[in-house]
């Protein structure tokens, strides 16, 4: 891309601020039509930088939340195959369980969940089954065919395959889950040394002299 | 005496709000109440209510309470309307003050959304199992199940209101767990795309009791409900429904029944549609005669862009929203008008930092950086294609719109958030016409962490200071710039030297104290309303809104208005 190398370097050149007429703008765009730089077929249709892992890990305590709910209306004694519903307050409490530690966030600041330090060595000790987001793919389809033979929990099942199919588009992109470590509470407890000088304590420049009148007299 | 003032300030800055609010929730009790009455006390719902029980009377009460909201949560995001509310003439401050909040008030109608659409599939699970169970073998037509012992799976899945609930259910928990405020500030694009579910949420809310399940009966004048209860044997766990039918009993032929007809489009039908009305109007105001005349980059990542648009006008802290056609053809952002067209001048700038996705992209564009590795397509021929680069809808009024309607504005801005206030002293310097005697001071604080973003508008601050004192009001303008991080010693020389105007209004290392600068303003102008505007961080704005709803000093009134980004 020849053309934005000295389009670059003329910025360098100049500093901060600087104008980009409208003039420059098209001399690159028609240096890109004399075919000097790698053309890319434009698409209308473009999402940001999404993670989603973030959006897969709420969806699933959102599917963990409306199974439990599920599970407890369907032990309620009116529904048949109880035991069903059983497996939904099961699976949804240990869901919510894996759920709860947030993974470090690729890039900006990763907002934790209160008392989540407490789980995350736990989720952490699993290894490739929770750092991997191709196996909580699986999983979440495996867990959630059974949420289907009764009314209760159809809903919770179907949450938590939407959930699957998410944790399948992340782990596509490649994204992993990792524990936050624990870098700023190390720094929070830094204790502060106390003054060397007692007070009252002279102004800086009375201390000087004072400090030279000594030296000169030893 | 502290009580007092506080409650003065909170009656000020909030009462209205939260007097709509507990409006609101007592209009939410009274609509379910009279609903869950209905259907527990009106005769033509006896039999069904005999199968089902109370959880019937519940399932009913929330899903008229849905109905009100799905159609109050459209109408906060009508932009055109709320605009021209705010800039009616009748509309009073305290009143622009409210429509300051209606995205929060959208958001409290889809909480409540979310939570009583909780309540009403608890409630219809119930329902499905109960129709499973005490089946009525003498009326077979009130019935929901085809037998006894049918499975409630089969009952919902087998009907559309079943179908169409699941789906609703599914398509509302998508939109719910990306509203999440994590999601949202750290994935905007991804609630933004799923928010417009919408509309397939709004279709199937419609079709969602077509042929329904419930059934009410019709000929209430030849069967009096429960007339021959004697010679029915139906076990069931509640006691009978009560009805208020005091007419004489009548039992001359078996009930007959009717579907409960579909009743969520009178609610969500004429909201939706000033909704649709208002997105059509926008959507045929874009206006595509665009020109962007001028890019510059400015430090700290902020692009200042000028742009040409036919016919546009735009008043002092309006916004617009942007679209990038080349990036995307469905993301659209809102930046506030930094500097409005004059009558000297058709052209406006905005000012956009690129901090996200969106706005990193449009900067390589815009400036042809080396990263960016989309050209436009070599098929772009004539220069009215090169052109249309950006897509303008708007302008739209904002909580800063009532600057200058005090005679003390005290304009609080945090990085970025100063572009409202721009747009302002940029009014206030190129407008020949503009009467001065109403305004008796304006206060600009303007925090930033690094001491080059002052250059942003540094020019127009110095130019507007030399105006006001040629006009001999050197004192109108007071000017406070805040430094929040160290300043190379060097660095700061530089700055100084090339702006000496500002040397002694800049404050290097510190915030203000709120309490401190609102009360000393607030001992200058006894017995004034002061407008306090505070355009920044979600932090600051709230400090400020705090301080301005307990500060009550010298009978100064603080009146807080406050845009968060």
């Amino acid at each position: 891309m020849s053309h934005m190398t000295s389009l670059r370097h003329f910025k360098t050149r100049l500093g901060f601020p600087f104008r980009i007429s409208h003039r420059d703008v098209k001399a690159s765009v028609e240096e890109g039509r004399r075919g000097k730089a790698k053309t890319t077929t434009l698409s209308g249709f473009k999402m940001g930088q999404i993670e989603w892992a973030m959006w897969a890990n709420e969806q699933a305590m959102a599917s963990a939340g409306v199974l439990l709910l599920g599970g407890i209306v369907g032990v309620s004694g009116i529904f048949k195959n109880w035991g069903i519903a059983v497996y939904g307050i099961v699976i949804a409490v240990l869901i919510i369980v894996f759920e709860y530690p947030r993974s470090q966030r690729r890039k900006g600041n990763t907002i934790e969940r209160k008392f989540q330090h407490i789980l995350t060595p736990a989720v952490a000790a699993l290894g490739p089954v929770s750092r991997n987001y191709y196996v909580r793919f699986a999983l979440y389809l495996l867990f959630c065919i059974p949420c289907y033979f009764i009314l209760p929990t159809v809903l919770g099942g179907m949450c938590l395959l939407v959930t699957s199919i998410i944790y399948f588009v992340a782990a596509i992109k490649g994204e992993q889950w990792i524990p936050i470590k624990k870098t700023e509470e190390s720094r929070r407890l830094q204790t502060l040394e106390p003054p060397s000088r007692p007070p009252p304590r002279t102004p800086v420049h009375a201390r000087r002299d004072e400090a030279r009148a000594a030296e000169q007299r030893i | 005496m502290n009580m007092w003032r506080w409650l003065r300030g909170f009656l000020r800055n909030c009462g209205l709000r939260y007097s709509v609010v507990v409006l609101w929730i007592v209009l939410n009790a009274v609509v379910f109440t009279s609903t869950y009455r209905h259907w527990k006390y009106a005769p033509k719902y006896y039999y069904v209510h005999q199968i089902l029980g109370p959880t019937l009377c519940i399932s009913r009460g929330t899903a008229a309470v849905l109905n009100l909201n799905c159609g109050l949560v459209l109408l906060p995001m009508c932009r055109v309307l709320v605009s021209l509310m705010r800039f009616s003439r009748i509309s009073r401050r305290s009143f622009r003050m409210l429509l300051d909040h209606c995205k929060g008030f959208h958001m409290l109608c889809g909480l409540t959304i979310v939570l009583a659409s909780v309540i009403h599939f608890i409630g219809h699970l119930f329902n499905a199992a109960n129709f499973s169970i005490h089946f009525n073998p003498y009326y077979v037509d009130v019935n929901g199940a085809s037998y006894k012992g049918q499975d409630p799976l089969y009952i919902v899945a087998g009907s559309v209101p079943g179908i169409t609930g699941l789906v609703l259910m599914l398509v509302l928990c998508t939109m719910a767990t990306t509203s999440l405020y994590v999601v949202r500030t750290n994935n905007y694009d991804l609630f933004w795309y799923t928010h417009r579910f919408y509309l397939v949420f709004y279709f199937f809310l419609m079709v969602h009791a077509v042929r329904g399940v419930l059934k009410e009966q019709i000929n209430l004048s030849r069967h009096s409900p429960g007339c021959d209860k004697e010679n029915l044997n139906l076990s069931i766990p509640w006691p009978e429904p009560e009805h208020w039918d005091t007419q004489e009993t009548v039992c001359e032929e078996p009930p007959v029944f009717g579907t409960v007809g579909c009743s969520s489009w009178m609610w969500v039908g004429l909201p939706l549609l000033v909704y649709l009305v208002d997105l059509t109007y926008r959507r045929c105001k874009q206006g595509h005669c665009t020109r962007i005349l001028n890019v510059t980059e400015h430090p700290g990542d902020v692009l200042e862009i000028r742009v040409w648009k036919k016919g546009f006008k735009a008043k002092p802290g309006q916004f617009i929203l942007v679209q990038c056609p080349a990036i995307s053809s469905f993301e659209w952002h809102p930046f506030t008008v930094s500097m409005c067209p004059t009558s000297q001048c058709e052209s406006f700038t905005i000012h956009i930092h690129a901090v996200g996705d969106w706005s990193g992209r449009l900067q390589q564009y815009l400036t042809g950086s080396e990263g960016w590795k989309y050209v436009l397509p070599p098929l772009a021929s004539s220069k009215e294609d090169l052109d249309k680069r950006l897509v303008i809808e708007g302008p739209y009024g904002s909580p800063s719109g009532d600057i200058l309607k005090y005679r003390v504005n005290v304009l609080i801005a945090g990085g970025i958030g100063v572009t409202p206030f721009t747009a302002f002293l940029h009014h206030l310097y190129s407008n020949e016409k503009l009467h001065l005697q109403n305004i008796e001071r304006i206060y600009f604080i303007w925090m930033c962490k690094d001491l080059r973003s002052f250059k942003w508008f540094t020019q127009l601050l110095c130019r507007l200071y030399q105006k006001l004192w040629s006009l001999n009001r050197p004192d109108l303008l007071c000017i406070r710039l805040h430094v929040t991080a160290p300043v190379p010693g060097s660095q700061l020389k530089m700055f100084v030297k090339q702006y000496p105007l500002l040397e002694k209004r800049l404050y290097i290392g510190r915030r203000p104290d709120w309490p401190l600068t609102l009360m000393e303003i607030c001992s200058s102008h006894k017995g004034t309303d002061i407008g306090v505007f505070c355009c920044g961080p979600k932090g600051l704005a709230t400090n400020v809104e705090e301080e301005c709803s307990r500060i009550w000093h010298k009978n100064a009134n603080l009146f807080c208005h406050h845009e968060s980004f």
